[in-house]
């Protein structure tokens, strides 16, 4: 195997992957743009900024579209990734060619993390300029490690099941609650360990808002995100490379 | 080239019985050979396909490719494969499917686009080059399917149902394709269910049911085969004059039936040919592929 075919087909990755981008960026807009537009006329505002309730509401309403579409985004990207192809058989066609599995599914990973945070710059961009002044760098950081941890697992699923966006889905939402309630104390001893060994979506969920706020970031809880983000995806691709790619 | 050795798999589920889908497969594909596979359906001929291109691995015995497991040879230098089922992202454009498969194929920048070209011309899909293949007919996707297999120059060839959907004008198009693609360094497996076909396209055929190969069909020898050979040998008259210089020949009307190597057959028909006979035509009697087929099937 060469690295030709897989560069030769890098910028197909990068097309399919900024279609699927492309949807981050409308939930901003959606559940961001639309709302503030409509504040701003209802309260015959023209520069929120200027504003401190003003400023302190679009913020709120940034942050929280921002995580949606975030969160969205990893779903969205990588979701589907692996199982989709192998469920409908395209990987009779794919890897017919000189081309190693877990190679293409990584430079699917490592593209559409790269593609899909460089459209995301147009969202803090587009708010400071239009609304109220935001980090533009904060915020990447931030959909860089929900991208890392969100979509190593949707990866990870996607090598092991068919129904892997169920899975994620489930997965998510499960770690969440045990997550949030071990942080309040509120588990019993094995439910609290097992909550630790799931993926730190909480510490992530923490992580992201340090990142956007530019403030609070702890140092563990960056390395455990990144770390637990690479090992997932690590053991996805393994995963990929021994598993039978039919079924 | 390919070589097969005891093969076999078994299909196991959480909840199911455990299906045994191949057992002791044992087949080799030299090169310049075009083997067919034939069987029924469920007979397990994905299967070994699926094992041929290393997508699915097998719990007994051995697949090689030129010496290596198949998806490391398949990760070196790819195969040319045409699935059963044209089972690509149905959104994608057929010339975008194309380039895309080109790219894969590892061809050089400068080749691709020409490559794409050339196989757009061989199976006739021009006026379909930018249509999604969601809009293509069976016959004109199964076409679009055959094109990209034929987009790189590959020593091994694998095409599972190839001319499903085809009309008879692109069926007899495809065998000539077929009969381009023989070359010394190159194994090709043909699965079909149209025996028809693989008479005319194989040089062997496997035919599996059950997991197991039941019988190995040779359909034809291999030019300049030293190995004698039943003939029926049809001339306008003097059938019994050239039935003589055939050791053991029949005479049926104007046909004659005879056991001969290919110089010795040359031999005969020139020595008759020379005394006034006048042959019409001469043909290997060859086994009948469908009759072999039924007998291992049913037995």
């Amino acid at each position: 195997m060469t690295l030709r075919p897989l560069l030769a087909y890098a910028p197909w990755q990068a097309r399919d992957a900024a279609l699927r981008a492309v949807a981050p960026l409308f939930i901003v807009l959606a559940v961001a743009g639309l709302p503030l537009y409509g504040f701003m006329s209802s309260q015959e505002i023209s520069d929120l900024s200027s504003d401190p309730r003003a400023t302190e509401l679009a913020l709120q309403v940034y942050d929280s579209a921002v995580s949606l579409a975030m969160l969205i985004g990893a779903f969205l990207l990588m979701g589907n990734a692996v199982a989709f192809d192998r469920d409908k058989l395209h990987v009779r066609f794919l890897f017919a060619h000189p081309v190693a599995p877990e190679a293409f599914y990584l430079q699917r990973f490592v593209v559409a993390v790269v593609i899909s945070t460089t459209l995301f710059v147009a969202v803090p961009v587009g708010f400071s300029w239009l609304a109220v002044p935001v980090s533009v760098l904060g915020t990447l950081k931030a959909y860089l490690i929900v991208q890392l941890l969100i979509g190593s697992l949707a990866v990870l699923w996607g090598s092991i099941t068919a129904r892997d966006g169920l899975a994620l889905i489930i997965t998510y939402l499960t770690t969440s609650i045990l997550q949030q309630l071990d942080r309040a104390d509120q588990l019993s001893p094995w439910l609290s360990t097992l909550s630790k060994g799931l993926p730190p979506i909480a510490a992530m969920e923490r992580v992201a808002d340090a990142l956007m706020a530019g403030t609070g970031l702890v140092t563990n809880e960056l390395i455990l995100v990144v770390g637990y983000g690479l090992g997932m995806l690590v053991a996805a691709l393994v995963i990929v490379k021994r598993a039978p790619l039919v079924r | 080239m390919i070589v097969l050795e005891n093969v076999g798999k078994t299909y196991r589920s959480l909840f199911g019985s455990p299906v045994r889908a191949v057992s002791e497969v044992s087949l080799e594909v030299r090169a310049g050979e075009v083997v067919g596979i034939a069987g029924p359906n469920g007979a397990g001929k994905s299967t070994l396909i699926a094992m041929l291109l290393g997508l699915l691995p097998q719990d007994e015995g051995r697949v090689t490719i030129d010496g290596q497991a198949p998806r490391a040879f398949v990760q070196r230098e790819g195969i040319a494969y045409l699935p059963e089922l044209i089972s690509l992202p149905l959104q994608w454009r057929t010339d975008e499917m194309l380039k895309r498969m080109a790219a894969l194929a590892g061809l050089a920048p400068a080749e691709r686009a020409l490559a794409v070209e050339r196989v757009i011309e061989a199976v006739g899909i021009a006026e379909h080059r930018g249509k999604r293949l969601k809009s293509l007919s069976k016959g004109n996707l199964q076409r679009a399917g055959l094109a990209q297999s034929l987009l790189a120059d590959r020593r091994v060839v694998v095409f599972d149902e190839p001319t499903h959907g085809l009309d008879p004008v692109w069926t007899a198009r495809f065998r000539d394709i077929v009969a381009g693609l023989r070359r010394p360094d190159r194994a090709m497996v043909v699965a079909s269910h149209n025996l028809d076909e693989l008479e005319r396209l194989c040089d062997r055929v496997a035919i599996i049911d059950r997991g197991r190969i039941q019988r190995i069909v040779t359909v034809r020898e291999a030019a300049g085969s030293a190995e004698p050979r039943r003939w029926r040998i049809r001339v306008m008259a003097a059938a019994d004059a050239v039935a003589a210089r055939f050791p053991g020949a029949t005479v049926t009307g104007n046909d004659i039936e005879c056991l001969a190597d290919v110089p010795s057959l040359n031999r005969g028909l020139a020595e008759a040919i020379a005394t006034g006979a006048l042959v019409v035509s001469v043909g290997a009697i060859e086994s009948s592929l469908e009759e072999a087929f039924r007998s291992a099937v049913t037995s």
